[in-house]
């Protein structure tokens, strides 16, 4: 039941850390998700994002990049600033640091879930099918005024 | 797991950090893990002057609504939804977490505004959810609308029956329009304490027999809390298709009965016969033109007690008093025969209507005379 609805999904991985990238598409693929592309930082994952033919259905983030973290990337998609993503997208950070400055801001932005490494194959499993199966009202305008530093 | 429990009570929550709690999460049990939230959301009171506690506990607790067991997460809903110091944010997430966590938030959170709730109900297909806020102890009348416009039959059922929800006239239109042919809903707009004109007169027009007269009875015309119409314009036009209408529309039937009093055609026999084949609405316009009243007062009268007010309004026309008892057992006949007209063969409802009106005279003890019988009888 739960592979049914994980394997269809287009996921974008995004980690400036080569090996939790890899990490993040090797657990991915062992829950059972098909379609995995990658980007290095928030900066590339933008424009892999507007470019992509197919949209995202989940994108799992790291929080802190250089060149746009997570949060920011978030940001962008919630305001409609990202071609081709849907405002109200599944998107999960990940981070080793889950400050409470992070969650709040990933809250504010209605983040579908927030993990913190290492991400073991049942975690990811559980939170993925939580994102999937939560819907937020995303509406013009409801994030605008939330701020995101460039570094955490 | 009381043991559990108190473990988790001997936790310092002071000062406890979210780093802290993700090293402690893998360690704890599902109910050490529901104890914690618990304590954490109730000790969201006493965190007042220590804003880093507060948002410290905020992050916990929001970390546990995105990771946490089902169950965990429905016991914090719990706990999160009767206290008023819920951080928004916290309350947010568990409105738009798994239906179990979030019913108990939506029920009675007081945290989470009308626009919250509204943004929901609109983005949501989970009734459930619509159903929980449609029972909340304040719901505005734009949160009425919503719940109106996206809600199943089950959410109109729960907002109509919510005493404390605000109802604009445009939900009850949309129920109406939506849900209207279920009994619970029609029954649901009647008990409400006050509704205006112009839904007594939207729900007349799909309502049976029996409900048009509790409809009428509990809102009559003149409690109804519509501001008056100017005193020139026309009365709210009445279209309760009750019955064989013959395939006019009301307009259709008011310029039929109009012309018939014209040409002084407007008989006793045409009104009985009307009544045998079920046109109520024939009948009533007839007795509004003869009487010269308003045809939504005789419609009124005659839904709300026939046998009370066809001998007032009779004795107003020149028909012959001696066919009122016949009138009044058609009338009789009629209300109990009325529901079953869409589904009867017209002969058959004709003949049942007869045999009915003939009963009733009968145990009405009433002397019919030759004349009346033989009209009766050619009737069928």
């Amino acid at each position: 039941m739960s592979e049914a609805l994980i394997a269809p999904l287009n996921c974008f991985v995004v980690d400036d850390t080569l090996h939790d990238r890899d990490l993040l598409v090797t657990t991915l693929k062992t829950i059972g998700v098909k379609h995995v592309i990658t980007a290095g930082n928030g900066s590339e994952a933008f424009q892999a994002l507007a470019a992509a033919t197919k949209p995202a259905d989940l994108v799992l983030c790291d929080i802190r990049m250089p060149n746009g973290n997570g949060l920011q990337l978030l940001h962008a998609i919630r305001n409609g600033a990202i071609k081709n993503v849907r405002m109200d997208a599944s998107f999960i950070l990940v981070t080793a640091h889950p400050t409470a400055e992070a969650v709040k801001i990933a809250s504010s932005l209605d983040a579908h879930g927030f993990v913190v490494k290492p991400v073991l194959p049942e975690k990811l499993s559980a939170v993925v099918l939580k994102a999937r199966r939560t819907t937020f009202p995303v509406t013009p305008g409801r994030y605008a005024k939330v701020s995101v530093p460039g570094t955490f | 797991m009381a043991e559990s429990n108190n473990n988790v009570e001997k936790l310092n929550l002071h000062g406890l950090s979210t780093e802290d709690y993700v090293r402690a999460e893998a360690m704890l049990t599902v109910e050490q893990k529901a104890a914690l939230a618990t304590r954490l959301a109730a000790g969201l009171n006493a965190t007042d002057g220590n804003p880093e506690q507060a948002e410290s506990a905020e992050a916990i607790l929001r970390l546990i609504i995105w990771n946490g067991e089902p169950s965990v997460v429905e016991t914090l809903a719990h706990a999160a939804a009767s206290n008023p110091n819920t951080p928004h944010s916290v309350a947010w997430a568990l409105a738009n977490d798994d239906e179990a966590a979030a019913k108990p938030i939506l029920t009675a959170s007081k945290v989470l505004s009308d626009e919250d709730l509204v943004a929901i109900v609109e983005v949501t297909d989970n009734f459930a959810k619509m159903g929980a806020i449609a029972v909340r102890s304040d719901v505005s009348g734009e949160l009425s609308r919503s719940l109106a416009t996206h809600g199943d039959e089950n959410t109109a059922h729960l907002l109509l029956n919510n005493s404390k929800a605000d109802i604009l006239d445009d939900a009850y239109a949309s129920i109406i329009d939506r849900h209207g042919d279920h009994e619970r809903i029609q029954q649901g707009i009647i008990d409400r304490d006050s509704i205006s004109a112009e839904v007594a007169e939207r729900l007349s027009t799909i309502v049976g027999t029996a409900m048009a007269a509790k409809l009428s009875q509990r809102h009559p015309a003149s409690n109804r809390t519509a501001a008056p119409p100017p005193p020139a314009a026309p009365p709210p036009p009445l279209a309760i298709p009750l019955g064989n209408m013959e395939g006019l529309s009301a307009e259709e039937m008011d310029g039929l009965v109009a012309r018939m009093a014209g040409e002084r055609s407007l008989t006793v026999t045409l009104l009985i016969r009307k009544l045998t084949i079920g046109n109520f609405q024939f009948f009533c316009r007839a007795l509004a033109v003869l009487t010269k009243s308003p045809t939504y007062d005789v419609f009124t009268k005659m839904l709300e007690s026939p046998e009370t007010h066809l001998p007032d309004l009779w004795k107003q026309t020149a028909l012959a008093p001696g066919w009122l008892p016949v009138a009044r057992a058609a009338v009789t006949a009629l209300t109990s025969l009325l529901n079953t007209y869409a589904k009867s063969d017209p002969a058959l409802f004709r003949r049942n209507m007869v045999d009915k009106t003939s009963a009733n005279l009968r145990a009405d003890k009433v002397d019919v005379t030759d004349e009346q019988k033989k009209y009766l009888r050619s009737l069928l």
